[in-house]
């Protein structure tokens, strides 16, 4: 990290403030049972301590959200006051920008009594696109979002910018996907890039903090222009959650721009597909989910493909069942899932069953040979109730 | 395994006994009750079961009562190609010996025990002896062969399959379990699976209510934003209206000034119009009164012309009228003396007709009185005649009556024929006879010829009454005839006819008497004549009024209709004078008053002229005729130079567009007011749907509905998991089941027809049974009667019980697994020729088996059993 002068020396040198956003505070994981549940939202609202902490670790002068503080309008009261009650620890003023799960509808939490009375003072919602002076010298305008579903460019405003008073470092705050990562180009409400970009090389805006994206990502060539992602992650699919962005603006001639993503994510969500063929792929397994370091804090997403003794399903069952004990969660991920037994199992052969119950047994194997679940499972079952050894 | 040699001491209340079997064949024990044939059986489950230290109750309840030794029972057997010799001692001197040939391997204490119950358990089939070896109690118990292991297998063998195990039971009830920890014996989900289904089906309803709540806030949302914009809009519209509304105003301003000028035009052409007819009026009302006084004048002129004539009119009645009246009194004055002289001749008439009257009634009185003489008369003669009719007819018959009695006397007696013969005198009854004669002698006859003879005829008894009768009869005439004062019938007929006559007499002289009154009574006759008499006394005078009387009454008749004639005339004259009277009156009055209301209108008219020239010279004082008319001249003039002016102005308003201003600006007015009603009740709704959302929000119902779902989430994969560990199960229960029943299905197949051989032997050929799922008898059928098992009678089912017995020993026997059959106390129920055939089938089941009968008879089996070997104890 390269710090070339010290914030609030002086009013023209430069400023450093920290970049978050989708904070998606009151979010519900489907995937976590009710005590996860509980200890992972909690862990969202402590992120905003941790946040609180990096700023005055790096004396940031201000922190902004690029929207999404909420995960909806209709969040749980007590989860508007825990937030109100951890802002009131971040040591620096706090904006706010609404963005499309908590936008300024109707019903909007932003004017809500609850939060309106216990807001603190240094945190400022950017309900419009005012200016806001939060330090000397820099001027952060917001574009919030104003319904949930967004008919054009959130930052069409931006292409018509005029440029800020001399000296004044000027952030804008958005929120939305930019039409460079968008998979569908026909969303109405992309942020077209190009305007921004000319903002920023003819010096009317000098960093444009985005929000939406939860994977933490620069955009564009300029180095301006950034996702913060979300500090806890929401989706085992997103890249480099967990973290928020230490954003350096130098001012004077210089106009430099340092970004450093820096972590506060506690959670992991992990996606992991295994294929086993035998005892030695299970304890492959199990050594790999026991080497996952906070267990508790750690979301398995997990893929068996393969082929196993009636023996080694049962094993892997047990297996799983004693690390879901563990782990926030271990999900089997149904995409992923594809785990047979073996019909020509030598224990199978070896089980003290004959005459009508030994047919049964082979008509099972039949079925399962077919791709049968459920006949797998009769075997396994069969093969535990005749008393043959897991 | 063959059970070869059996000792027991101190056992029960037996001290000492050695048992020693026949490795095949049948080996009855006898012995009396309570000599311990049945401790055999128990004695030698005990020695492999119990170890010599256990404390067992059923250990103990074996140990002789009050006597302090050991228990010990030592046995001899063979399994497979081993033989075991085998000791165990309880309670003192506690011991366990095996010896094992031909290995010759020994075993003490618990080893032995252990050693012994492996080798046990290793060739005997436990549920096989269960069901061979059967105590007393036991033996009508038909026993299941599907639960004996080694029937399944010997089945298995018999039907080509494999060599089964005992573990499929077990299996099979450890499926059965595992099932029914998610399934109830009808298949719905119970317990863990019901429970996650409860709760996912609850937790997806949760979820459901939730997303509904949160759809409703995302509605009210979406309607608010429409309702903002609706509102923003409608404002704009409202603003907009607002200034169009004001444009109008101000252009409706100017055109005011022009409003009012034609205003007050109007009002002076409205005033000059007004002036106009007000002189217009008193012209006219001059005119008029000129007209009316003209009028006036010539009706008062006619009127007093009429009243004139109609005065000469009344005159001339009046004089008509005075006419009449004295010609009416005239012909009354004659009228009156006509009646007069009807009169006089109608009382003249009247006399003459009562002295006729009187003449005629007085004749007529002179006859009725001679009448009422000869009445008298005629009255007199018939009360002096007496007889009557009936009186003659009485007469009449009494002299028949005596003429009969003569008839039947003279008929009765003898007659007496008296012929003279000679000359003599001859009387009869002292009256001389002279010729011939013949009588009847009703009395005693004496004919006497004087001198010569007297002849007595005495007639008989009834002749004499006869005689009587007769006398008798008459008599009675006699009686009669005096008493009516006559001689005889004749005289009597006579009377009667007089009186007769006389009657006649008087109805005549009544007639004629009836005839002359004419219907009234004498005294109305006497009355009548008196009145006229004392009439023509008090009107004596014929000479009143007439000249020259007329005498008879045609003449006065005459005189009299002449004089009515004369009256009738003057009575016609009477009226034809009243009705010209009346004519006249009538006319009189009418002119009368005709000529009253001729001189009343005269009157009145002329008081009317009178008014008429007052009220025109009145009005000629105050503004003369010229006057007035040059005044409504100029009022004419000054209303054309108004109305000219107020035209022009007119025109002027008009081409200013005034009245479209005007509508215009009510149209704008009322539709900026419609929208400003509008703008005020979308912001009312706004609010209403903003407060919801408030609400919405304070309820945080996103975050509800987000865990709901994942409560949901979480209760779908838990059920999910319970779903696959219960879809197994049943799969497997499923699977195992149907192989099972199938196999059954073989199975039964060689089971009966051993146990039917057997059964035929004892019940004949028609003997069979049905097998059911569990390789249970279910029915026997017998001559093609089917019967349940437990329908049978007590020694049936005990024979069955045996049969099956039988039939799986020798199942079993075969491969040397087989076990002894021990029968206790069997077929006690059985008849002598069933116990004979069943004594044949155990022989011959001893030839592959070994088969150990207990008894207590010893003749049961000795005499049944061929080649039995029989042991005391």
């Amino acid at each position: 990290m390269a710090i070339t002068s010290r914030p609030g020396a002086s009013d023209t040198v430069g400023v450093r403030f920290v970049h978050s956003s989708d904070w998606q505070l009151g979010m519900v994981r489907h995937f976590l049972g009710p005590e996860a549940q509980a200890r992972y939202g909690q862990a969202r609202i402590d992120a905003i301590e941790r946040i609180g902490a990096l700023a005055g670790e790096v004396a940031a002068a201000f922190v902004v959200v690029a929207g999404d503080v909420f995960d909806a309008n209709q969040v749980d009261r007590h989860v508007v006051l825990r937030t109100c009650e951890a802002l009131r620890a971040v040591p620096c003023p706090v904006l706010l920008l609404p963005g499309n799960h908590d936008s300024l509808e109707p019903g909007t939490v932003w004017t809500s009594s609850t939060l309106t009375t216990h807001l603190p003072s240094h945190v400022d919602v950017l309900s419009d696109s005012e200016p806001r002076r939060p330090t000397p010298g820099v001027e952060v305008v917001g574009f919030p979002w104003r319904t949930r579903r967004a008919l054009t460019d959130p930052l069409a405003a931006v292409a018509d910018l005029d440029p800020p008073a001399d000296g004044l470092i000027r952030v804008v705050v958005g929120h939305g996907q930019v039409d460079s990562l968008a998979p569908d180009v026909d969303e109405p409400a992309l942020i077209r890039l190009a305007p921004v970009e000319r903002a920023i090389h003819e010096g009317r805006l000098h960093y444009l903090a985005l929000g939406d994206r939860h994977s933490t990502t620069e955009v564009g060539t300029t180095g301006r222009i950034w996702y913060s992602g979300t500090p806890e992650p929401t989706r085992p699919e997103e890249e480099r959650p967990g973290e928020v962005l230490v954003v350096e603006l130098a001012g004077g001639e210089r106009q430099a721009c340092t970004v450093t993503p820096t972590r506060v994510g506690t959670w992991r969500l992990l996606s992991h597909v295994v294929e086993v063929d035998g005892d030695d792929d299970l304890d492959q397994l199990a050594g790999w989910l026991d080497d996952q370091p906070d267990k508790t804090r750690t979301v398995v997403r997990l893929g068996v493909r393969g082929t196993l003794s009636v023996a080694g399903l049962t094993r892997l069952e047990t297996l799983l069942d004693a690390y879901e004990e563990v782990f926030a969660a271990v999900q089997r991920w149904g995409r992923h899932w594809d785990v047979g037994v073996f019909p020509d199992d030598a224990a199978l052969d070896e089980l003290p069953v004959t005459g009508p119950a030994r047919a049964a047994l082979e008509e099972l194997r039949i079925a399962t040979g077919a791709g049968d679940a459920e006949a797998a499972n009769a075997l396994a079952l069969l093969h535990r109730l005749a008393g043959g050894a897991a | 395994m063959r059970l070869h040699r059996l000792r027991l001491r101190n056992f029960r209340g037996v001290t000492d006994r050695e048992l020693t079997f026949h490795p095949t064949g049948v080996t009855v024990v006898v012995g009396d009750n309570e000599t311990g044939k049945s401790s055999l059986l128990e004695a030698f489950r005990l020695l492999f079961e119990v170890p010599d230290d256990s404390k067992a109750t059923k250990l103990r309840a074996v140990q002789p009562a009050g006597s302090d030794v050991g228990t010990e029972v030592e046995a001899d057997v063979s399994v497979g190609e081993l033989r075991l010799h085998y000791r165990k001692r309880w309670f003192k001197q506690r011991a366990t010996e095996l010896r094992v040939e031909p290995e010759g391997r020994t075993w003490t204490g618990r080893e032995a025990h252990d050693e012994a119950r492996r080798l046990f358990g290793e060739h005997v089939d436990e549920t096989l002896w269960a069901a061979l070896a059967v105590g007393q109690e036991q033996t009508l118990t038909v026993p299941v062969a599907g639960t004996v292991t080694s029937v399944l297998t010997a089945l298995d063998e018999v039907a080509g399959g494999e060599s089964d195990h005992g573990a499929t039971v077990p299996l099979v009830e450890a499926v059965e379990a595992e099932y029914l920890r998610y399934f109830t014996p009808t298949g719905r989900p119970t317990g863990a699976y019901a429970e996650a289904l409860r709760r996912r089906d609850e937790a997806r309803r949760l979820a459901q209510d939730a997303r509904a709540r949160l759809t409703e806030v995302d509605q009210d949302v979406a309607r608010a934003e429409r309702l903002s914009q609706d509102h923003d809009r409608l404002a704009a519209r409202l603003a907009e209206q607002s200034r169009r509304v004001d444009e109008l105003e101000r252009r409706r301003q100017a055109a005011a000034e022009l409003i009012a000028s034609v205003e007050r035009l109007s009002q002076n052409r409205d005033l000059a119009e007004e002036r106009l007819v007000t002189a217009r009026g008193e012209l006219e009302r001059r005119t008029l009164l000129r007209g009316e006084a003209a009028h006036r004048e010539e009706t008062a002129a006619a009127t007093a012309a009429t009243a004139r004539q109609a005065e000469q009119a009344l005159r001339e009645a009046e004089r008509d009228l005075a006419e009449a009246t004295a010609q009416l009194r005239q012909a009354r004055e004659e009228l009156t003396a006509r009646h007069t002289a009807v009169r006089a001749a109608e009382a003249h008439l009247g006399r003459l007709r009562d002295r006729a009257d009187l003449a005629e009634l007085e004749a007529k009185l002179a006859e009725v009185r001679h009448a009422q003489d000869e009445e008298r008369r005629w009255a007199a003669e018939l009360d002096r005649l007496t007889i009557t009719d009936a009186d003659v007819e009485e007469v009449e018959a009494a002299h028949r009556r005596v003429l009969a009695a003569r008839a039947a006397r003279d008929a009765g007696a003898p007659t007496v024929v008296v012929r003279r013969i000679g000359l003599g005198d001859i009387d009869i009854d002292g009256r001389p006879v002279a010729g011939d004669t013949e009588l009847s002698v009703a009395d005693d006859t004496t004919v006497a010829v004087a001198g010569v003879a007297e002849v007595t005829v005495r007639p008989g008894a009834g002749v004499a009454e006869l005689a009587a009768a007769c006398a008798e009869a008459e008599h009675a005439e006699r009686e009669l005839l005096a008493t009516l004062g006559v001689e005889n019938v004749a005289e009597a007929r006579r009377a009667a006819r007089a009186r007769a006559e006389a009657e006649r007499g008087l109805r005549a002289a009544r007639e004629t008497l009836h005839r002359r009154l004419g219907g009234e009574s004498l005294e109305q006759l006497l009355l009548r004549r008196d009145v006229l008499a004392r009439r023509l006394a008090e009107d004596p005078g014929d000479d009143d009024g007439a000249p020259d009387p007329p005498t008879g009454i045609e003449e006065a008749r005459a005189r009299l209709a002449r004089a009515q004639q004369d009256e009738s005339a003057a009575a016609r004259l009477v009226a034809e004078a009243e009705e010209r009277e009346a004519r006249c009156r009538k006319q009189y009055e009418a002119a009368s008053e005709h000529a009253t209301v001729a001189r009343v209108r005269a009157e009145q008219e002329q008081e009317r002229r009178d008014d008429a020239f007052a009220a025109l010279a009145t009005a000629r004082a105050e503004k003369d005729d010229t006057t007035l008319e040059e005044e409504v001249r100029a009022c004419e003039s000054r209303l054309a130079a108004v109305a000219e002016e107020l035209a022009r102005a007119r025109e002027a308003l008009a081409a200013s567009g005034l009245d479209t201003i005007e509508d215009q600006l009510a149209d704008a007015t009322s539709l900026r007011d419609q929208l400003r009603r509008q703008v005020e009740e979308l912001h009312d709704e706004l609010r209403r749907v903003e407060g919801r959302l408030e609400m919405a929000g304070a309820h945080g119902l996103a975050s509800a509905a987000e865990r709901a779902e994942a409560d949901q989430a979480q209760a779908e994969a838990q059920l999910e998991n319970v779903e696959r560990k219960a879809g197994a199960a049943r799969r497997l229960r499923e699977t195992l089941t149907r192989h099972q029943v199938e196999a059954r299905r073989r199975y039964a197949a060689p089971l009966r027809e051993r146990i039917e051989a057997l059964g035929r032997v004892l019940h004949g050929p028609s003997f069979g049974v049905v097998l059911g799922e569990n390789l249970e008898v279910r029915e026997r059928v017998l001559d093609g009667v089917s019967l349940p098992v437990t329908s049978l009678s007590t020694g049936a089912r005990e024979q069955l019980a045996t049969i099956v017995r039988l039939a799986i020993a020798g199942l079993t026997a075969s491969d040397g697994s087989g076990v002894p059959v021990v029968l206790d106390d069997a077929l006690g129920w059985s008849d002598p020729a069933r116990l004979q055939a069943m004594g044949s089938l155990l022989a011959r089941a001893g030839s592959t088996t070994q088969v150990i009968l207990l008894t207590c008879v010893p003749d049961r089996y000795a005499s049944t059993v061929p080649g039995a070997r029989i042991v005391r104890l």
